[in-house]
């Protein structure tokens, strides 16, 4: 019951006081009861301290001041008003934090409690909720690419709070260095997680072309690679190019490659920060089992309208973005196109046929506010590539995706996302050469429910929960005539795919002192649904066309297998002192799509394959260990970290595996136990005129197959002992600024021939044990150099326009690096084998790209 | 021109270099090259042995090995060493489509056998005709060359699981250059007319072009085709892995150890033209 709830009329709460000036606690209680209030207290339990009380307050105002205070709480019973002891309770401070100038939200900055080891972080969407006792906080915001800022906040009820902080532009600019430094990589549960900003120096990372990608920024990272340059797909320690759930805007992407996997699908025009989580998978995310590249759009500037873009060599690209209702919702929609038909021989295909390549991205996304509490976003994405190989063939293939989210705050301690998406991945080729003019297709789609509750339930624990539902429909393959009348070739159609691949999960975080525990579990399952047909093989023979003995047919939508995964994750954060930090993590993850290839690195011709009665589902458990410090005020974060991988069910294929068309697959594959392990040790320094990372990793990735009738372990062709590689920028003046990149790692192993034969004048090598040899150290050294343009006019106005130019020399000192061994016979000398080093970038590589914004 | 410049720039990148490596010790396997062919003469069998993949020679032949066919309805043939590995027919004969063949060798007092591959029934060559195009002269850029090519069409028959090798002559010289090897599976083609165009098998005027589709098992068709993507996409990104290219033979004690090659049977038709 309310205070204003009481009669008003003569009632004793709304007469004038008979005290005032200075009175103690107690004397002013007697006096109101002698005003003939009911006042019931306890006089060894409240405190008499000493009040100063204004001429002609009411009784109702006494109350409350003393209630606001915390004089104490006061109760009304009846007629009776109860004064007792205040009891502090919890409140919860919320919001969103904000970039100053566009009003887009921030993701992954810490918010801390000054002076205590309390905090948490923004999440995807820039929302933090931090529940305290109730007092007087500094809160303190700070992100890597922001000034940080500290917020005094007296926390005595919910509180919602938008805090918004600055980009950090130049720091050169700054008198001194003042802005808060985060130490999210102490504080966070989770280990081994990397992180992209495109807009700070991570954007000026020299790379092939002048190209600015997100992958490829990835790759200087430890445990993170590729096999070489145009090598489609990357490896995150020691897992299988289809073992990373990439996500941009949270929908699944399937082939996150253009142009041979030189190029990134994601448009860095278009994108806000990755984060790729590799030591820990947390239980809101399933499906693969090696980590999640996350890839988040911009949001669109919700301030003003602008206009940015860039030209290069290799590509152009552009963004607008603008508010749709200033300051609540905005929109952004950007496109990048290739600029040239490029091509790299193909210096072994016998006919003597160039690839030409070209692509395009156009990126999407729109965000309404609707209220405090509810919030819309819609995300987009097309990209194609198209390929011209000889004179007949035409290959394109391309991912298309639509995310629909909504975040809703139940209440200011229960945050919630729904999304609703669907995933593309589509290839076609047509070829007009006979016999057999044909187009052929071959389609992945999904179609996605997901949601996720985050739950804080007092300063020291949060609970997520959540389940998701993905519909997958897989198109294998069909081909047919190019011409009905004109072509030899018959349409022939495999069999498509659906599955329902469910999970629900839950996680808390918790904390204890020093001691932070997150841990979870999350229930995964796959339904393969008819229509389709299953092979019954003959007991105890290998699988093979000769030993089917039963064809089995299911009707439409009928349950043909189904299977059910318990993926429990944990992870433990010691923070040792406010410098220091130690964690480990287990995790347990589940995938039910492999893709289907057994070329050296993934082709966009490759189909996906969900699990089914003879492909289980591939299963990971990952143990890693680590230790974190950062020095001088956070300027500083170094790490080490060890991990180990048990990889079951790892999908390997038999030699000369027919994998086109093919009804049957399961004849063609040999599953292995694999396993990788490694240490990788990272230091970087953040802030400052120069700043830039060292990393190395030290690693081994096997897996156990036949051969030669024995099984042994063999080092998977991705593997690479050594692996380092840093990288830097440095602001040289106002205006110029320059970055460079030095990798160097071991050569990916080789398969070298032991023999040599004839047949039919054919010379053939021969080879005993895989991978039984290196290619040479691979290293190459980049520089970029960044000039901006003015910013101030000639007449000293300040120009509102920004651009700027950057200058990239790839590969430095012109190495020749291996990207593989070939063997062939020597044309000079017939009979005579050669092994041939074969490099894709055989020189340096100048190129120059202008950027703009206004 | 500023950009035809940068394409080829870009296209000239790449580069290849004849290495030097340490290989691994060689392991010195027999070899076998064998068809047995439904036309009369000319059954040759080739065993050799493989040597380091560095060292010089080209083959090094075996001479003293037994060597017979046998088919499943009880004929053997026999075969003497005539030179270079190769061992030919005692008695001229042919294979018999529909019948099953297999090869036995006794190489160092051991025996090697092949699996049973049955001699498919031959599809008819059918219509050989030439087709040509135009080319820049490679010689001089500013002259126009003709180039003439093998087209063919043939009739699959229908219903059954066709597998063929295509085989091309020059002036009865062997042409197996820039493909080495052709094969082709009906899976795609079943019952119908195929029309195939070689236009990489180019004639010039007054050539004599022969053809040859000889309709082969699917287990020599597997093995064909392993054998040629392990001498043609070695080394590139879309390349397959190197293996071992398994072929049906083995020792009859000893199945662990390997023989490299094939044996297979196949039934031919031919087709010749003189290019005008």
């Amino acid at each position: 019951m309310g205070l204003s709830s009481l009669q008003a009329q003569q009632d004793p709460l709304d007469q004038k006081l008979s005290f005032w000036g200075e009175i103690t606690l107690f004397d002013a209680l007697d006096s109101l009861r002698t005003q003939g209030l009911n006042i019931a207290y306890s006089a060894d339990k409240l405190t008499n301290q000493a009040l100063d009380i204004d001429r002609g307050t009411t009784p109702r105002k006494f109350l409350d001041y003393l209630k606001e205070n915390l004089i104490a709480d006061i109760t009304f019973s009846g007629s009776q008003i109860i004064l007792s002891p205040h009891i502090p309770q919890n409140y919860t401070v919320h919001g969103v934090l904000k970039n100053v100038e566009s009003g887009e939200h921030i993701i992954g900055a810490t918010v801390q409690v000054a002076g205590t080891n309390l905090g948490t972080t923004t999440n995807g969407y820039g929302y933090y909720s931090i529940t305290l006792r109730e007092g007087t906080y500094n809160l303190e915001y700070s992100h890597i690419g922001y000034r940080g800022t500290t917020t005094e906040i007296s926390l005595y009820r919910t509180t919602y709070l938008d805090v918004s902080i600055a980009p950090k532009i130049t720091e050169l600019k700054e008198v001194e260095v003042l802005s808060l430094s985060d130490d999210v990589n102490l504080s966070e549960t989770i280990p081994s997680i990397n992180r992209i900003t495109i807009s700070e120096a991570d954007g000026q990372i020299p790379y092939f072309l002048g190209e600015v990608d997100v992958i490829q920024n990835a790759l200087l990272k430890p445990g993170i690679r590729a096999i070489g340059e145009d090598a489609s797909g990357i490896h995150v320690r020691g897992g299988g190019v289809d073992q990373n759930l990439t996500l941009l805007d949270e929908a699944t992407i399937y082939n996150p490659n253009h142009f041979y996997g030189l190029i990134s699908v994601f448009n860095p025009e278009a994108v806000n920060n990755v984060r790729i989580m590799k030591g820990y998978i947390p239980p809101s995310y399933g499906g693969r089992t090696s980590s999640v590249i996350e890839v988040r759009q911009k949001e669109g500037n919700a301030n003003k309208t602008s206009v940015s873009g860039g030209i290069g060599i290799l590509s152009a690209r552009a963004l607008l973005e603008g508010p749709i209702h200033e300051g609540k919702s905005s929109y952004l929609i950007s496109a990048r196109q290739s600029l040239l038909n490029l091509s790299i021989d193909d210096f072994a295909s016998t006919s003597v046929q160039r690839n030409r390549i070209r692509f395009q991205d156009l990126n999407l996304k729109l965000n309404f506010k609707y209220s405090q509490a509810s919030r819309y976003y819609l995300s987009g994405y097309i990209g194609n590539d198209r390929n011209i190989a000889g004179l007949n063939s035409t290959r394109n293939w391309g991912n298309r995706m639509l995310n629909f989210r909504w975040n809703y705050l139940f209440t200011p301690r229960l945050f919630s996302n729904i999304s609703a998406f669907v995933s593309e991945y589509n290839y076609k080729i047509e070829s007009t050469e006979e016999p057999g003019a044909f187009i052929g297709r071959s389609k992945i789609a999904d179609y996605s429910l997901k949601t996720s509750f985050t739950y804080v339930l007092n300063p020291n624990n949060e609970l997520t929960f959540g389940w998701s539902a993905v519909y997958h429909r897989l198109l294998p393959g069909s081909r047919e005539p190019l011409d009905q009348n004109a072509s030899s070739t018959n349409s022939v159609q495999l069999e498509n795919e659906q599955g329902l691949e469910s999970a629900a999960y839950f996680s808390q975080e918790t904390r204890k002192d020093n001691l932070t525990l997150n841990y979870g579990l999350r229930l995964s399952s796959l339904h393969t649904l008819g229509s389709g047909t299953v092979f019954d093989y003959q007991e105890g023979l290998p699988f093979a066309d000769s030993t089917i003995i039963d064809t089995l047919r299911f009707d439409n939508l009928e349950v043909i297998d189904k299977k059910y995964i318990l993926e429990p994750r944990i992870a433990i954060n010691w923070r040792v002192n406010n410098k220091t930090a130690v964690k480990a993590a287990f995790s347990r993850t589940a995938q039910y799509l492999h893709l289907i290839s057994n070329t050296i690195s993934p082709e966009p011709t490759d189909i996906w394959k969900l699990s089914d009665r003879y492909i289980p589902p591939t299963t990971t458990n990952q143990y890693t260990l680590g230790l974190y410090k950062n020095l001088k005020d956070n300027t500083w974060e170094l790490s080490s970290e060890i991990y180990f991988k048990d990889i079951s069910n790892n999908i390997q294929y038999r030699n000369g595996a027919d994998l086109v068309f093919n009804e049957n697959i399961e004849t063609e594959l040999i599953l292995s136990q694999a396993r990788a392990y490694g240490l990788e040790l990272f230091a970087r320094k953040k802030t400052g005129r120069l700043k830039g990372w060292i990393s190395y990793t030290l690693s081994r990735a096997e897996s156990r197959i036949p051969e030669n009738n024995s099984e042994r372990f063999v080092l998977e062709n991705h593997d690479k002992t050594h692996d380092f590689a840093t990288s830097w920028n440095m602001q040289i003046s106002r205006r110029w600024s320059a970055s460079t990149n030095f990798v160097f790692n071991t050569g990916i192993p080789v398969t070298l021939p032991t023999d040599k034969y004839v047949f039919e004048n054919n010379l053939v090598p021969h080879f005993e044990f895989r991978n039984n040899a290196r290619l040479p150290n691979y290293h190459r050294l980049d520089l970029s150099v960044k000039w901006d343009g003015r910013e101030v006019k000639k007449k000293g106005k300040t120009r509102k326009n920004k651009d700027y130019w950057i200058f990239t020399i790839y590969n430095v000192y012109a190495r020749q690096n291996a990207y593989s061994y070939f063997f062939r016979e020597s044309p000079i000398d017939p009979g005579t084998a050669q092994v041939v080093k074969y490099s894709i970038f055989g020189t340096i590589i100048p190129a120059i790209t202008y950027n703009f914004k206004f | 021109m500023k950009k035809l410049l940068i394409i080829s720039f870009i296209v000239l990148m790449a580069c290849e270099k004849v290495v030097v490596v340490d290989l691994p010790s060689p392991q010195n396997l027999v070899v076998i090259q064998g068809w047995l062919t439904d036309s009369l003469g000319n059954q040759r069998i080739r065993l050799t042995r493989s040597n380091g993949f560095a060292d010089n020679n080209e083959v090094l032949p075996i001479d003293d090995a037994e060597v017979i066919i046998q088919s499943r309805i009880g004929e053997v043939f026999t075969y003497s060493y005539a030179n270079d590995g190769y061992y030919h027919a005692d008695t001229e004969y042919r294979g018999t489509p529909g019948i099953e063949y297999r090869l036995r060798i006794i190489v160092d007092d051991q025996e090697i056998q092949s699996l049973w591959d049955i001699m498919p029934i031959p599809t008819s060559v059918g219509n050989l005709q030439i087709d040509s195009f135009e080319e820049n002269d490679p010689n001089d850029s500013d002259q126009q060359i003709t180039v003439f090519y093998p087209k063919i069409t043939t009739r699959d028959p229908i219903g059954e699981e066709n597998y063929y090798r295509w085989v091309f002559y020059k002036n009865q010289e062997i042409f197996n250059s820039p493909e080495p090897i052709t094969v082709q599976s009906d899976r795609l083609f079943d019952g119908n007319l195929i029309p195939n165009n070689f236009q990489i098998f180019g004639y010039d005027s007054n050539d004599e072009m022969t053809v040859e589709l000889q309709t082969i098992s699917f287990s020599s068709h597997s093995y064909l085709s392993l054998l040629k993507s392990q001498i043609t996409t070695l080394g590139t990104s879309s390349g397959t892995t190197p293996a071992i290219v398994e072929g049906n033979l083995f020792y009859v004690d000893d199945e662990s150890e390997q023989v490299l090659g094939y044996f297979g049977a196949v039934s031919s038709s031919v087709a010749t033209v003189i290019v005008p």
